[in-house]
């Protein structure tokens, strides 16, 4: 499974990729940034399958990048893993187009959970179609 | 010249977000301190070697900061990685930003939830004091690790909550910029 990491705290991209290892083996990419985010999934042939992206980040923040994928991408998996934990803020990403959100701070236990219940509702759907 | 007045309901959604970063991720053992406000002769301030600052801006304005010595940035960053670090470096710097990130992150949806507050990119400082936006009153909070101590300091005001009587001055922040995540020299 090919997964991109996007988020300005590399810290926060190692946490998360070291927690991704425990469901099983991946592809990870990174990025720091919207920006970098889609000059990766373009030079990424096939693209991605799971794409991690924090809200706040500087040159262009999560959610516009996640504006930016599902223009012409309904199919890939995103996940907002960030520290916006209003209401207003999970609505608004849902209606993006984000198939799930993990709030910061986070556990492993709970991240691995959230990436898990993301494959598995996916693959359920695929089935189902 | 009487001191500021401290706005109590700043303390516990900070104190709770901390404590819950820490808990998560940091697993470095923390007890709270005791609250207190910065003189006004102290608006510009330096408590501890490091500082992250974050600015509000939105329903609520204002900035956070968390202050740490090289000791204790050097154990939470070992905490955050699950590797022991030893000497400083950007992973400490990226490790103080992102905790300071989470707590605040954590805190604003308690303060204000609808609209919500917006943050900027946090910053990192190294030698040079942080200026907090004047006649907005500091409020410090002071916390023990097991590596040593660090402060959270909150000059914040908003006038949504029927329930709280805000400050007197409502100011932006001063010190905290939208620029990238970055460190000062």
């Amino acid at each position: 499974m090919k997964v991109l990491l996007v988020d300005d705290s590399k810290i926060m991209r190692n946490i998360q990729k070291k927690a991704l290892e425990s469901i099983g083996p991946m592809e990870v990419s990174e990025a720091g940034d919207g920006l970098e985010a889609l000059s990766v999934i373009a030079s990424t042939p096939g693209g991605f399958d799971l794409i991690l992206i924090d809200w706040n980040m500087p040159n262009m923040d999560g959610i516009t990048l996640v504006r930016k994928i599902r223009q012409n991408d309904k199919k890939t998996l995103l996940i907002m893993a960030t520290t916006e934990a209003e209401k207003p803020r999970v609505l608004e990403a849902i209606k993006a187009g984000v198939n799930n959100y993990i709030m910061k701070p986070f556990t492993p236990q709970t991240f691995v959970e959230r990436v898990k219940q993301t494959l598995e509702k996916a693959k359920a759907a695929a089935a189902a179609a | 010249m009487s001191s500021p007045r401290m706005d109590v309901k700043y303390i516990n959604p900070f104190i709770a977000s901390t404590t819950q970063v820490f808990k998560d991720m940091v697993h470095v053992s923390i007890a709270v301190g005791k609250p207190y406000v910065l003189k006004p002769q102290d608006q510009s301030y330096k408590q501890y070697d490091l500082s992250a600052v974050i600015g509000f801006t939105g329903p609520a304005t204002g900035m956070v900061v968390l202050s740490v010595s090289e000791a204790v940035i050097l154990a939470l960053a070992s905490g955050l990685l699950g590797v022991r670090m030893t000497r400083l470096s950007d992973q400490c710097y990226d490790a103080l930003a992102e905790l300071t990130n989470m707590i605040a992150g954590g805190a604003k949806k308690d303060i204000v939830a609808d609209p919500p507050i917006t943050m900027t990119i946090p910053r990192v400082m190294r030698s040079e004091l942080v200026s907090y936006p004047p006649k907005l009153p500091v409020l410090v909070i002071p916390f023990q690790t097991e590596a040593g101590d660090m402060a959270l300091q909150v000059a914040m005001t908003h006038q949504n909550r029927k329930t709280q009587s805000p400050p007197a001055t409502q100011q932006a922040p001063a010190a905290a910029s939208k620029s990238d995540r970055k460190q000062a020299a």
